[in-house]
């Protein structure tokens, strides 16, 4: 698991609208299969990308490719900071 | 840092102005009475180019940068006094229009964005429900895909110009779960379609001249292809819509207040009491001052969003500032043109009554003004 995939599962693991989930959390966990992000923790998460990480996340960038697994969220970041 | 607009915008700005002063003001009074939404107007402001403002030139639109849109919805809302029609192509523009123009294929922006830019389609956005306003996306309208079709069913209610649009983009799930990314998807639905019913119109407080009512969706089946974006996109769809809705859905809203700042000192000159003009005391020469300073804080927070935009940047924190502080602004100077008027503004012939009646849904619609704060605060890590 890279670092950006480890960072966004502690984040998850502890926020408040996945914390009372019983799931494993790795880079391929299916987001979406496991009740998926709601629009408060979709909100807190892309938040926290943007902070953690000095990228601009778009809203039309919060589509099932980029956040359907959790290793779609960190391809999604290192994409970002790789086009600076 | 440059304030001062370009003689082409200023001129843009006069153009529009003055169009609007001239085409959009037919008995206003009698139109608001009746609850009379006036297609001739909807025609003229397609004509002038205002419905397909942002829309690329290739489907039908003006190809107009950000920063050229705030001007003409500036200027649109100084000339006309129309408040139901300013806001029924705010509804048009960014709940219909935007999703298209941002997300329809090619064959979809071919097939609907023409008729919505050119005036012959009247559009909107369908999301609010019975139960869910402020939590939109805890919706219960469903779309199940039954082989190459779509079957929706459920019920959305508040939606704008429903009594005369043509066509709904209609937000529903698509997945049984709760999941908002990926269970969300937003359907083009037609007028005439079998299953979709149009509600009576609604009576409301004001915006008299921009129908409203419920839309009932009982096994409504649309082809797959109506369907806009990638499967599962709905929640990227409407946050985007509701940005730009968010960033200028008060563009005209700041016109308004030009208008109402200068019909405020004119009346303050020319009204005496007392042997002296109104405006010589202090209780109403405060009152235009702070109009004033909230008029030009609302442009400046329009633009600040507009520039935004049109560097394409996430503007979330501006989209959502421009939102609520010119809702907030254009009650208070709503309010503030009626007091200065006294009994002659509360009066149904002087339109003052009107405009603070129109005011008000602003802080309602496209969220109300306790979720832009949540939402700001939000983007703080609050
Ligand atoms: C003129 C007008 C036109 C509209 N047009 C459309 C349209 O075309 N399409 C469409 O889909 N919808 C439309 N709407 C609906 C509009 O989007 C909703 O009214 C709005 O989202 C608020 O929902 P609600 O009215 O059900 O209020 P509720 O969500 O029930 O809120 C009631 C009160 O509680 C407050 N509140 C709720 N949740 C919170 C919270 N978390 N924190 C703090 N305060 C909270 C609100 O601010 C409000 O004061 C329209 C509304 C109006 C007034």
């Amino acid at each position: 698991m890279t670092d950006i995939s480890a960072d966004i599962a502690v984040f998850l693991k502890d926020s408040p609208s996945w914390a009372d989930r019983d799931v494993h959390i790795d880079s391929s966990t299916e987001l979406l299969q496991h009740g998926g992000l709601d629009s408060l923790g979709v909100l807190e998460l892309v938040t926290y990308l943007e902070q953690t990480y000095n990228v601009e996340i778009l809203d039309e960038e919060v589509v099932p490719e980029n956040f359907g697994r959790l290793g779609d969220v960190a391809d999604l970041v290192r994409r970002k900071l790789a086009t600076g | 840092m440059d304030f001062e607009w370009s003689d082409d915008q200023r001129n843009l700005y006069q153009a529009c102005a003055a169009f609007a002063r001239a085409q959009l003001n037919d008995d206003v009074v009698g139109r608001d009475r009746r609850h009379d939404f006036s297609r001739h107007a909807w025609e003229m402001c397609a004509k002038f180019g205002i419905q397909g403002l942002p829309v690329p030139a290739e489907f039908g639109g003006g190809d107009a940068d950000p920063v050229t849109l705030a001007i003409c919805l500036e200027a649109l809302g100084y000339g006309c006094k129309d408040g139901g029609l300013l806001f029924s192509l705010g509804a048009h523009l960014w709940s219909a229009v935007t999703p298209l123009w941002r997300f329809g294929t090619v064959e979809q922006k071919q097939r609907w964005l023409p008729g919505l830019c050119d005036g012959s389609l009247i559009g909107v956005g369908a999301m609010t429900e019975p139960g869910t306003g402020s939590d939109a996306f805890a919706m219960t309208t469903s779309a199940r895909l039954d082989g190459d079709h779509y079957v929706l069913h459920g019920g959305k209610t508040f939606i704008t110009n429903a009594p005369v649009a043509d066509l709904f983009l209609v937000f529903a799930t698509t997945a049984a779960t709760t999941t908002v990314v990926g269970g969300l998807g937003c359907f083009v639905v037609e007028r005439g379609t079998p299953g979709l019913t149009i509600g009576k119109p609604f009576r409301k407080m004001g915006l008299h001249t921009s129908p409203m009512s419920e839309i009932f969706l009982d096994n409504c089946v649309v082809d797959a292809d109506q369907m806009l974006g990638s499967p599962g996109a709905g929640m990227a769809i409407f946050n985007t819509s509701m940005d730009w809705e968010r960033s200028f859905i008060l563009a005209p809203a700041v016109g308004t207040m030009q208008r109402h700042f200068e019909q405020a000192v004119a009346y303050a000159k020319d009204r005496h009491q007392f042997g002296q003009p109104i405006g010589s005391y202090q209780a109403i020469s405060h009152r235009i001052v702070n109009m004033r300073l909230r008029l030009d804080a609302a442009r400046l927070l329009l633009y600040r969003a507009a520039e935004a935009k049109a560097r394409g940047r996430s503007t979330r924190i501006e989209s959502s500032a421009a939102k609520l502080f010119i809702s907030e602004a254009l009650v208070a100077s709503s309010h503030d043109l009626l007091h200065i008027h006294g009994a002659y503004g509360y009066m149904e012939e002087s339109g003052i009554e009107r405009e603070l009646r129109d005011a008000i849904a602003s802080t309602f619609y496209s969220g109300t003004s306790d979720i832009q704060r949540n939402i700001i605060a939000s983007r703080l890590g609050l």
